[in-house]
């Protein structure tokens, strides 16, 4: 166990560092950040100057070095927007965000796992069919537009629920359902078509011929075997809330969470502030990676951490 | 010899028994509609289109569409504050956000199974090594790292395209790899190998066969997620910019009109949406069609394939 | 309540699944009983309804599957109905199924699947359950089973599984055991132990035992009587000894010739020519026509009914062998 966690850390902090050198790589390669920061009408001294300040006049593979070297010591550098340090703005908006996409992705795995494991249990049944249906317009259905659609209708026509912001629980409700949302349909969907393999088990049918009840049967055979498939896409689902539908939907409702912060960042230039999220967001997913499979392992009696590559 | 010509004449016929099989499946059926409805929409935007999509009318701002009270029928679902009308351009929109998908589907299948093939046919070193890379591009910060290189290089078609396809190759690579692994355990290609056959035409005789079916539902399948990323980064402004067109630009052009004239939202927004789930039921059914123990499951097919996609 | 004096009476049984081409008749017709502490044999090959009417028996036959007609009971008791079905399910009827290790959850611990059942049926709680289930893993024959119960199956063996399978079809004291094909996933020597080991409990316990093979040299030693089905009928039925030595029926007779012998006699192996009919489409006559070597064109045209042949033996057949076709019966594995 514990080697194993070892190993899966350092290839984690491999992953976070190979984020960083793309990172790297396109910025200072492949754009030109100076042009990218300055003003339209900046002359050549300020340019000169702002190269000089960034170390960008250096040898490349050094500012590669220090780049990396600096990132591990989380320093990314001076925010060029809010002038003080990039990551001590990135962890200001973090709470923010991780209250949107803790609610959200609860919402979308529970209400998702209920809704898969109902309609798996009778699959064709009208249950099924509906939720078949919700699960699919869930995965369709572009998110950015289901937020403006449900302001103009919950919170213009209804007034149930503030159009944007931040404050107290209702301000939190439409961006958390909106970021749920596609989780619903492919957990629910996933959950579904694993309930179904399970409850068509060999191991099931003989289940009930040793008398097991129906009740059981569902509740600890037929889930737990769900659970493991399902605990998976789980995981690429929260990665996903993180990495994308947070940006998405905290950009549609102006929630002050590290989204929100990119959108701003990337609007007045300043990619010191999207590297920093970009590393804070790339920590996060490697964490997440690690955890689920230490959930999987300990939840599947048939991988052992051992056996685990 | 006998028997392996007499099954693909056999396999011939079933696919053609499964192409009358999806006019009898009302769901695959909707969604083969839909599809070719927006692909003829893209090809003959401008026959189509009522209007020029650029055209502005400042007098015609913000007509509410026919069905509301002020709509007209020479806009039928409206027009936008500088008075364009809304369906010209859905119509001429349907271009770009058909292309997108077909070029950067095009490109990642094309990389992802060169990628797929080279490490499942070398295996060993070759084989770990690749894969390593290919697991470590599935932990990346999907949205988040495409929208920050658009912001540094600069959005435009292609750099949208080559992003998005950077996203999904992977995908591609990872089933192209499993089902080549699982086709080299197959007997008949041991035995090919056995009596001397090239790798080359091991490769394009043997295990190319088993690749296509499977590998074109998951074109289809990333070909959804695709528009959706498409979409997202042009509602966000580092996609499609001005003056072309995409669904997901008008929706963010709309955006600020949203209490006002929320037609301009509802009906690109619509269009992705649609497009989204006629692809996701035609892959859900190819699935189906491919394996016949999915047909109980029927169109949970579409979700549980793997994916980079994120947001 | 309809009267039966026997543990388990299946009355004219039919069983039916409607597929897209077609509706497959699995069982046709068939009767029998069982009584307490008997052991029955059902032998056929695959396709012949053995294991349908193996899951009639406990109510298990699963939609779109249904039984048409005939009755099942169980001690004067009705089992079409689910909900008695359900209650004597692991209570009164237990089940052994082909497959050990398919046949149990896994990722639940062999110990949660044995007290499962128990604690459901049995009026004790999970801590007393766990302790007769160690007992009855020792009386199968699996040594250290403190340690065993925390394990899963797939830290069995195939044959070691088994026994836990049959550990707990015993746990509720049945009255009376299915055994599905119990050996037919296990190897040879593997095969024997297991098969002994259902002899010795249905005799220690006085358990009535039905077992459906497909292997004629399974149920040699093991049982009472022996029925021979066919295309969801039963074609000849009688002791082993009298269905050994003296079969009436052809396709009886052709099973006893493809059986694998130990004696030198029969130096070859004879296949039975042909294949089973197509159960969606029963022409009427005598189903096994198509392959027997002394079909009439009455055999097309009627359908034989089982008819008497001494006491315990029975046939349907219109040209039955007669007595001088002598056979020498199958080595019997695993005789108790």
């Amino acid at each position: 166990m514990g080697r194993y966690l070892l190993k899966r850390l350092s290839q984690a902090v491999l992953v976070v560092i190979s984020v960083m050198v793309v990172v790297f790589v396109v910025t200072r390669l492949i754009g030109d950040p100076v042009a990218v920061m300055l003003p339209l009408e900046a002359t050549e001294e300020n340019r000169a100057l702002l190269e000089a300040q960034l170390g960008l006049d250096r040898p490349i593979l050094a500012q590669l070095g220090d780049f990396v070297v600096d990132a591990v010591r989380f320093d990314l550098g001076d925010s060029l927007w809010q002038r003080r340090p990039a990551m001590d703005v990135v962890l200001e908006r973090l709470p923010p965000t991780l209250v949107l996409v803790a609610a959200g992705f609860a919402f979308g795995v529970l209400l998702g796992v209920v809704i898969g494991v109902v309609s798996g249990m009778r699959p064709g049944g009208w249950v099924d069919r509906a939720a078949v249906t919700l699960g699919l317009l869930g995965v369709s259905l572009p998110q950015f537009w289901i937020g403006l659609v449900f302001i103009v209708f919950f919170s213009v026509g209804l007034g149930w629920f503030p159009t944007s912001g931040s404050g107290g629980i209702e301000h939190l409700v439409l961006p958390a359902v909106v970021l749920g949302l596609p989780v619903v349909g492919r957990i629910a969907l996933v959950t579904r078509s694993s309930m179904i393999d399970e409850l068509n088990a060999q191991h099931v049918k003989d289940a009930t011929g040793r008398g097991v009840s129906r009740t059981r049967i569902v509740l600890v055979h037929a889930m737990k075997g769900a659970g493991i498939a399902t605990i998976t896409i789980a995981g690429w689902e929260l990665i996903g809330v993180l990495a994308g539908g947070a940006v998405v939907v905290e950009t549609v409702y102006a929630w002050p969470g590290i989204g929100f912060t990119a959108m701003q960042a990337i609007e007045r230039h300043d990619i010191i502030l999207v590297q920093a999220v970009v590393f804070v967001v790339a920590i996060m997913v490697v964490t997440i990676n690690i955890i689920v499979d230490v959930a999987y392992t300990m939840l599947d009696p048939r991988v052992k951490f051992d056996r685990v590559s | 010899m006998n028997s392996v010509s007499s099954g693909s004449r056999s396999e011939r016929r079933a696919s053609a028994g499964r192409l009358m099989r999806i006019v009898r499946d009302p769901t695959a059926l909707f969604g083969v509609l839909v599809l070719a409805l927006l692909v003829s929409a893209a090809l003959f935007a401008p026959l189509i289109a009522p209007l020029d999509p650029n055209k502005q009318d400042l007098a015609a701002r913000l007509l509410p569409p026919f069905y509301a009270e002020g709509g007209s029928s020479q806009h039928l679902l409206g027009t936008d504050q500088l008075g364009r009308d809304v369906l010209s351009r859905i119509v001429h929109g349907a271009r770009i956000s058909l292309t997108i998908p077909l070029v950067s589907v095009t490109l990642a299948g094309v990389f992802g199974t060169a990628v797929g093939l080279l490490a499942g046919y070398r295996g060993g070193k070759a084989d770990a090594f690749i894969m390593r890379i290919v697991d470590t591009l599935f932990s990346f910060p999907g949205l988040l790292l495409a929208l920050t290189i658009l912001a540094v290089v600069g959005p435009s078609f292609w750099t949208l395209a080559i992003v998005l396809s950077l996203r999904i190759w992977m995908v591609f690579a990872r089933m192209t790899r499993g089902l080549v692994l699982s086709a080299r355990e197959a007997e008949y290609v041991e035995a090919a190998a056995l009596v001397g056959a090239s790798p080359v035409r091991i490769m394009l005789r043997h295990i190319a066969p088993n690749l296509t079916a499977p590998l074109l539902t998951l074109a289809v399948l990333e070909s959804a997620h695709v528009i959706l990323s498409e979409a997202a980064l042009s509602f966000l402004g580092l996609g499609i910019q001005p003056p072309q067109t995409s669904w997901g630009l008008d929706v963010a052009i709309g955006r600020q009109y949203v209490f006002s004239a929320p037609w301009l939202i509802i009906f690109p927004g619509l269009a992705i949406a649609v497009a989204v789930l006629g692809i996701n039921l035609l892959a859900g059914w190819l699935r189906v069609a491919a394996d016949p123990q999915e047909s109980a499951k029927r169109f949970a097919a579409a979700a549980d394939a793997p994916s980079a996609w994120s947001g | 309540m309809i009267r039966s004096d026997h543990l388990l009476e299946i009355r004219n049984l039919e069983v039916v699944f409607p597929t897209r081409d077609g509706t497959v008749q699995a069982v046709r017709g068939v009767s029998f009983t069982v009584d307490a502490g008997e052991s029955l044999g059902v032998v056929g090959e695959s396709g012949s309804g053995k294991s349908t009417l193996a899951r009639a028996a406990l109510g298990l036959i699963e939609l779109p599957g249904r039984i048409a007609g005939g009755e099942i009971l169980w001690r004067g008791r009705s089992l079409l109905d689910k909900r008695a079905a359900r209650r004597i399910r692991g209570r009164e009827i237990s089940m052994v199924s082909q497959d050990p290790m398919a046949s149990m959850s896994p990722i639940l611990t062999i110990g949660a699947q044995m007290t499962e059942v128990m604690t459901r049926h049995l009026d004790i709680g999970k801590k007393k359950a766990l302790t007769r289930a160690g007992d009855l893993l020792e009386k199968v024959g699996i040594p250290d089973p403190g340690r065993r119960l925390g394990q899963y199956p797939f830290e069995f063996s195939g044959g070691m599984q088994q026994r836990v399978v049959i550990a707990t079809a015993l746990s509720c004291d049945p009255m009376m055991l299915i055994a599905d094909e119990p050996t037919t996933a296990l190897d040879v020597t593997t095969q024997a132990q297991i098969l002994e080991l259902i002899s010795s409990l249905q005799k220690d316990l006085g358990l009535a035992l039905v077992l459906i093979t497909h292997d004629l040299g399974v149920v040699a030693g093991a049982c009472d009587l022996l029925k021979v089905l066919y295309a969801g009928q039963i074609v000849e039925s009688g002791t082993a000894d009298q269905l050994f030595h003296r079969p009436r029926h052809p396709y009886t007779a052709a099973l006893l010739r493809s059986t694998p012998r130990l004696d030198a006699k029969a130096d070859r192996l004879m296949a039975i020519d042909g294949h089973p009919p197509d159960l969606r489409h029963v022409a009427g006559g005598c189903s096994f026509t198509p392959r027997c070597p002394h079909a009439t064109t009455r055999c097309v045209s009627a359908s034989p009914v089982l008819q008497p042949s001494g006491p315990d033996h029975e046939y349907a057949c219109w040209n039955p062998l007669n007595d001088r076709a002598v056979q020498e019966p199958p080595m019997g594995r695993g005789r108790a």
